[in-house]
């Protein structure tokens, strides 16, 4: 191969400069769709995951086998001190909050509603989850707060009790026997924007959750959140040989969350199919673009052909203009994605608080740049384009030289 | 002097359909010695650029042999006949000779390049090639920074440079004005006296058919005259 080959293609692609430049402005905006959407995915991705394991769930929770299973509260945790001691050791944990988890009805004087109720250590939730951040009103709880609680901003409106409000909690303990019943004050109301939370949810004070439940010290989940996001699915390993199914089991936010897991692999595969959507487009504007650039200079081709010029070697000197304007594509491409992709990078796109997959798009989505955006699909890109031109190249060097060279 | 081509009983049949059956070239003999200036004459229609065709092997008879130096060309497959063209035969067309995107030396380099020279020996070659057409100097170029008579000049290096055995031209001065056309066949012809390039070119024009040492007439796809003059 010589220079001049090159230089051939090269300054053929320059020879028509404003089809050039419209070709390569339609190619780059399909390539700036496809990394705007991916970046787009991606950020949506990310704030979902984050959203959900930020918000209440941590990274992975261990909970006796059978209790997420049955939902029975008599499933407790085997040795939950154990447990705990394993927990604080280890330097990879961000956090990790212990709870009780029952079903209890919670009455006022308008009216009664089931809910869930979680005891919760004050301190170590609200490394884990957003409740604290969430309690708009009142205050969060404390840990001497015997009689108080927090409700959700729907449920305080459906039994109409505001901050320093009694409430009735009822609940049956875990061996069964007369149901315990007490009086509590609400100290907060939280709003998460998520019915299932501000509708059914209520948290108290671990010790008095366990008092109420009849089991001193009893455990039903342990939540954790890790320090190093980037290596979860490692750590998930190690969690998942550290507290094997016997008695106790560790799961991952995907195992707890299948429905947000198999919401997020369709988002992959809807990706896919924008990317074959914009590989149509883009492939039909080469091979129109080649074609016509290829056809109007099938004499040219033909004097090639006539002198002695083999066809591999007329084959290489036109895959190099398709080439160039792969190339020229890719940086008009690249300019326009980080001019428009930096936009949404910086502001985001805000849903005002829609939810997707039951996750709660409070804040705006940002698109997020990865460096594998821009090697990938330019990657697939120029491999594409020398495919698609293939056809147009074949139809070309098809003709016979003593009919291309033909004046009329 | 040797024969360097040789057609015997050439024959090219156009179209598939009896009907819209064609014969452009009927059962043609005809020898080409080294250093002979030939030009083929006949009215339009009559076979002329069928016969340059043939013989450059850009296409095939329908019947008979065409022999470069005792070598069949109409048995040679697609990159024997490419490398041929290359290596035996210099080309002329009537115009758009010269791709655009290059220079005149770049037209000219590029069969020395598909030649495989060495780098150096092609600048030399190309320069030489330049004066010989007399362009020196005009070596950087663009064809359409340059007049018809020039590009033609320009395509006559090209096909002289890669030391053909013959240069096929197809009407090369039909795009140029008398002066013009006149001028290109004078410097054909001292080539041809000096270096002792083989010419064979159809043309129209009685001034320049006056001009060749062998004059073959076609008519209806047949030789009917072959005279040295
Ligand atoms: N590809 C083709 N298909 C069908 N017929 C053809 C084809 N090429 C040439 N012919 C016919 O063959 C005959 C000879 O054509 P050719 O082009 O060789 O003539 P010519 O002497 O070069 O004419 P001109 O002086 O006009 O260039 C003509 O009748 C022409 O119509
Ligand atoms: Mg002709």
């Amino acid at each position: 191969m010589n220079l001049i080959l090159i230089k051939l293609g090269i300054r053929n692609v320059f020879r028509n400069k404003r089809r050039t430049l419209l070709t390569s402005l339609a190619i780059g905006i399909g390539l700036m769709s496809l990394i705007i959407a991916d970046g787009f995915i991606l950020g949506m991705k990310n704030y979902m995951i984050r959203s959900v394991t930020d918000d209440y769930l941590g990274h992975g929770q261990i909970h006796h086998t059978k209790f997420l299973k049955t939902n029975k509260v008599k499933f407790i945790i085997d040795s939950p001190e154990e447990v705990e001691k394993k927990l604080s050791a280890d330097a990879k944990l961000k956090g990790y909050s212990p709870r009780t988890i029952s079903s209890a009805l919670i009455a006022s004087a308008e009216g009664s509603e089931q809910i869930s109720l979680v005891g919760i250590k004050p301190k170590y939730e609200s490394i884990l989850s957003k409740i604290k951040t969430f309690t708009t009103m009142g205050n969060y709880l404390e840990k001497n707060d015997k009689s108080h609680i927090l409700i959700g901003k729907k449920l305080a409106s459906k039994l109409k009790v505001g901050i320093g409000d009694k409430v009735v909690l009822t609940l049956s303990p875990i061996g069964g026997g007369d149901l315990s019943q007490e009086l509590f004050r609400i100290k907060g109301i939280f709003s998460y924007g998520s019915s299932a939370f501000d509708n059914h949810m209520a948290f108290i004070n671990l010790g008095r959750a366990q008092q109420m439940l009849g089991c001193k010290g009893c455990i039903h989940e342990f939540a954790l959140k890790f320090n190093d996001l980037v290596n979860l699915s490692l750590l998930f390993e190690e969690y998942k040989n550290k507290f094997p199914a016997d008695g106790h089991l560790f799961e991952n936010w995907k195992e707890l969350m299948p429905a947000l897991n198999s919401a997020l692999e369709l988002t992959d595969i809807s990706m896919a199919f924008l990317a074959a959507f914009l590989a149509i487009l883009v492939g039909a504007t080469v091979v129109n673009t080649l074609y016509m650039a290829l056809y109007e200079r099938k004499f040219e081709f033909g004097v090639l052909l006539a002198i002695g010029t083999r066809k591999r070697v007329l084959f290489i000197i036109i895959i190099v203009e398709s080439i160039a304007l792969a190339i020229g594509s890719i940086i008009i491409g690249s300019i326009l994605t980080i001019i428009f992709g930096g936009m949404l990078a910086y502001y985001g796109v805000d849903y005002g608080g829609v939810t997707y997959a039951s996750v709660p798009l409070r804040e705006p989505i940002y698109m997020v740049f990865s460096l594998k955006q821009f090697i990938i699909y330019p990657l697939g890109l120029i491999i594409f384009t020398i495919l698609i031109s293939f056809y147009p190249i074949w139809q070309i060097l098809k003709i016979p030289p003593s009919k291309s060279l033909k004046i009329i | 002097m040797e024969n360097i081509f040789e057609c015997k009983k050439v024959s090219k049949n156009f179209g598939k359909t009896k009907q819209v059956l064609v014969h452009a070239l009927k059962s043609v003999d005809l020898e080409i010695k080294k250093g002979e200036f030939t030009a083929i004459i006949g009215p339009s229609g009559s076979g002329k650029t069928t016969l340059l065709n043939i013989m450059s092997g850009l296409d095939n008879p329908t019947h008979g042999k065409v022999l470069l130096k005792g070598n069949d060309i109409t048995k040679m497959d697609g990159n024997e006949l490419s490398d041929f063209r290359r290596d035996h035969i210099g080309f002329v067309f009537q115009s758009y000779n010269l791709l655009p995107v290059l220079t005149a030396e770049e037209n000219i380099e590029y069969i020395l390049i598909i030649q495989g020279v060495p780098e150096k020996e092609r600048k030399e070659r190309v320069q030489k090639a330049l004066i010989e057409v007399g362009l020196k100097g005009l070596g950087k170029k663009f064809p359409n920074q340059l007049s018809g008579g020039q590009q033609q000049r320009v395509a006559i290096a090209r096909a002289l440079v890669g030391k053909p055995d013959i240069i096929l031209a197809d009407e090369p001065t039909a795009n140029l004005d008398s002066v013009n056309g006149r001028a290109l066949l004078d410097m054909m012809l001292k080539l041809n006296e000096t270096l002792g390039v083989t010419f064979v070119f159809s043309t129209h024009d009685p001034l320049i058919m006056n001009e060749a040492k062998r004059l073959i007439t076609l008519h209806d796809g047949k030789i009917v005259e072959d005279k040295i003059q």
